[in-house]
């Protein structure tokens, strides 16, 4: 159980992170999922992946949080992106610099709505396809792909107005 | 997209790296982003994207919380320390048993001799459904840590440093060591089974004896599951596995930590090697042997990341062969049914195979006609049928979604597609009838204009 916990765990706090930000109830919404995942793992019919599944269970957990309650942990400000300073990938700061972008990263997609946010998390983290989102999220194979279209419009908008981190982002791949 | 600006690159920049856009929009977006550089900043930072937020490092854990939630157990944190040393073993069972669930077997739990317990009642049942603290499958309170809250789950001492962990679906029997005091038999007749063999000084090995073969095992850790269909899948966590005939004669492939195949797709992979020609134990003789590789059976997951791949290089020949081999490999799954609907869409899309995406279609519905993608399907299915002209069977597939699918989102272009068939076969009042309620009801929509000049073509027919 520890090891499936240990493959589950960073897969559900990324997909947590990037759909809320960190914040001060990111740790209870990870335990929260991880308690949702070995409570229905019996009820894994083995019809899907098994990440697939553990996606759809933190997906589920973290659409109710943040449509029901209205929460986001994280709303970047203009400030934030100014404290993204360029960055050299191979210093000893890098997993502090990594850490850095990710949560600034988290910030822009924390600022678009909860509809668009939650397909745009599973195509770019994921890599899910429309069809695959549809299925995941239980919404039709049009809206899923309407509001992935606008979640990418709203990243992109907001990652045009960020150059700071659109420089981190390249860098960080090279 | 006949004017490319950076407005729209800039729409549809993240659908272009992911290659699902169609030729010609690709085409048109890529001589746009030779000539600006703002754009193709953009579309470099899309393609950054993915792999910045699946590995840059995450804000570290208190000890705390990560220590309670790796040790969730039934569904919720445990206090106190683990004693797990073998936590991935966990995995592994989980799944199996998971499937064998969903496949609803049932099953007997049949245990047969083993003559070194005589503390068992009937000397031919051995099982010890007693778990010891201290085994790496149980916890420090004597527990199986499989699914501690699970009375089905039982945990068979079969011999030395031999552990076979089975819930009450299984079929399996114990034979003992037989005539060979170095090996010991087990037979799965059906459902899951969790093994371990840890080597030991007197290198006992196990046989495991399914129905379409022998898997043997000196020192290794992995899952055996027999499909209703009796074939038998193996999935191996740690050490090596060896796959032999039922007849136990011939060695036909290894498998080693990580790699999961069926005994059958061995069996006609692998030419049958034969050994013990110098007299020694034949099967101990044969476990030496390492047969040359075997193109193991891809897994799903395995699969879908091809199929993701090839369409994401716009390799559609390679995708269409990866979702085709899902398809086949998993039939009945839902990523199966998913791929169904992903594949028809990129064959009509971006392949230009109509016939073939409207098989795809089809196969969805009669597999999940009220399924999550049955909408995409039955409208895929129109399209299709619209671009191979097959005008009456368009009219009914209409038909067909608008009673499946009343208020859909594509009815507009679907009544505005049927009266384009009603009208190609003359029934022009059956097509004014269409072409007036997608005028009325979506008025300034793209139907509606394409529905205006349907009305127009209609009034001026003979």
């Amino acid at each position: 159980m520890e090891q499936l916990a240990r493959w589950c765990l960073p897969r559900v706090r990324r997909t947590i992170v990037l759909s809320c930000g960190y914040g001060p109830d990111t740790e209870d919404l990870t335990q929260l999922v991880m308690t949702r995942v070995f409570a229905k793992l019996d009820t894994f019919r083995g019809e899907a992946r098994f990440f697939t599944w553990v996606d759809q269970v933190a997906i589920n957990a973290v659409r109710n949080h943040v449509t029901k309650k209205h929460r986001v942990f994280l709303m970047p400000t203009s400030d934030d992106a100014r404290t993204l300073e360029p960055v050299d990938w191979e210093t000893p700061e890098r997993a502090l610099e990594q850490r850095r972008l990710l949560g600034h990263l988290a910030g822009h997609f924390a600022a678009i709505r909860p509809k668009r946010r939650l397909p745009l998390v599973l195509s770019v983290l994921h890599g899910y396809s429309v069809p695959e989102i549809a299925a995941i999220m239980g919404i039709s194979f049009d809206a899923a792909k309407k509001r992935l279209q606008r979640g990418r419009q709203d990243l992109t908008a907001r990652l045009k107005r960020d150059p700071r981190c659109r420089d981190a982002i390249r860098e960080f791949v090279r | 997209m006949t004017r490319t600006t950076c407005k729209h690159v800039e729409a549809a920049v993240a659908a272009h790296v992911n290659s699902e856009l169609s030729e010609d929009e690709r085409a048109a977006i890529a001589v746009h982003l030779d000539v600006c550089e703002s754009c193709r900043e953009l579309a470099e930072v899309w393609q950054a994207l993915p792999e910045v937020t699946r590995e840059a490092t995450l804000e570290p854990l208190t000890d705390e919380l990560e220590q309670r939630l790796l040790r969730m157990e039934g569904g919720a944190p445990v206090d106190g320390p683990s004693t797990r040393s073998r936590p991935s073993a966990a995995l592994l069972f989980a799944l199996a048993a998971a499937v064998v669930l969903a496949l609803g077997i049932t099953i007997w739990l049949t245990l047969g001799s083993d003559p070194s317990n005589d503390e068992v009642g009937d000397p031919a049942l051995v099982a010890s459904t007693e778990a010891r603290a201290g085994d790496p499958l149980v916890d420090d309170q004597g527990q199986n840590q499989l699914q501690p809250d699970a009375p089905d789950r039982r945990v068979l001492d079969i011999g030395p440093g031999i552990r076979i962990v089975v819930d009450d679906t299984a079929g399996i029997g114990l034979d003992g060591p037989g005539e060979n005091p170095l090996a010991e038999r087990v037979a799965l007749e059906r459902g899951c089974a969790l093994v371990e063999v840890e080597a030991g000084d007197d290198g006992v090995e196990l046989f495991l004896e399914t129905p379409s073969g022998v898997v043997v095992a000196r020192e290794a850790v992995f899952s055996v599951e027999v499909a209703a269909s009796e074939t038998a899948w193996i999935e191996v966590v740690e050490g090596l596995v060896y796959a032999l005939d039922s007849d136990g004669e011939e060695i036909h492939a290894r498998l080693s930590a990580g790699e999961h195949a069926s005994l059958d797709d061995l069996r006609s992979g692998t030419t049958p090697v034969t050994t013990g020609e110098d007299g020694a134990d034949p099967n101990v003789a044969k476990l030496e042997l390492q047969p040359g590789p075997v193109e193991l059976e891809p897994t799903l997951d395995e699969l879908l990341k091809q199929a993701r791949a090839h369409r994401k290089a716009r390799d559609f020949a390679r995708a269409t062969a990866s979702y085709e081999r899902l398809i086949t490999s998993y039939p009945g799954s839902a990523a199966a049914r998913t791929s169904l609907v992903a594949l028809g869409q990129m064959e009509l899309g971006s392949m230009g195979r109509a016939g073939s995406a409207l098989s795809h279609f089809e196969a969805y519905l009669d597999a999940a006609p009220g399924g999550a993608l049955a909408e995409e399907a039955r409208a895929g299915k129109v399209r299709a049928l619209a671009r191979l002209s097959r005008t009456r069977g368009l009219i009914r597939a209409v038909s067909d979604y608008l009673r499946a699918h009343p208020g859909g989102r594509a009815t507009s272009e679907m009544l505005r597609r049927r009266a384009d068939a009603h009208r190609r076969l003359g029934s022009c009042a059956e097509a004014i009838r269409d072409y007036r309620r997608v005028v009325d009801r979506w008025p300034g929509s793209t139907e509606a204009e394409l529905a205006a000049k349907g009305l127009d073509a209609c009034s001026t027919a003979p």
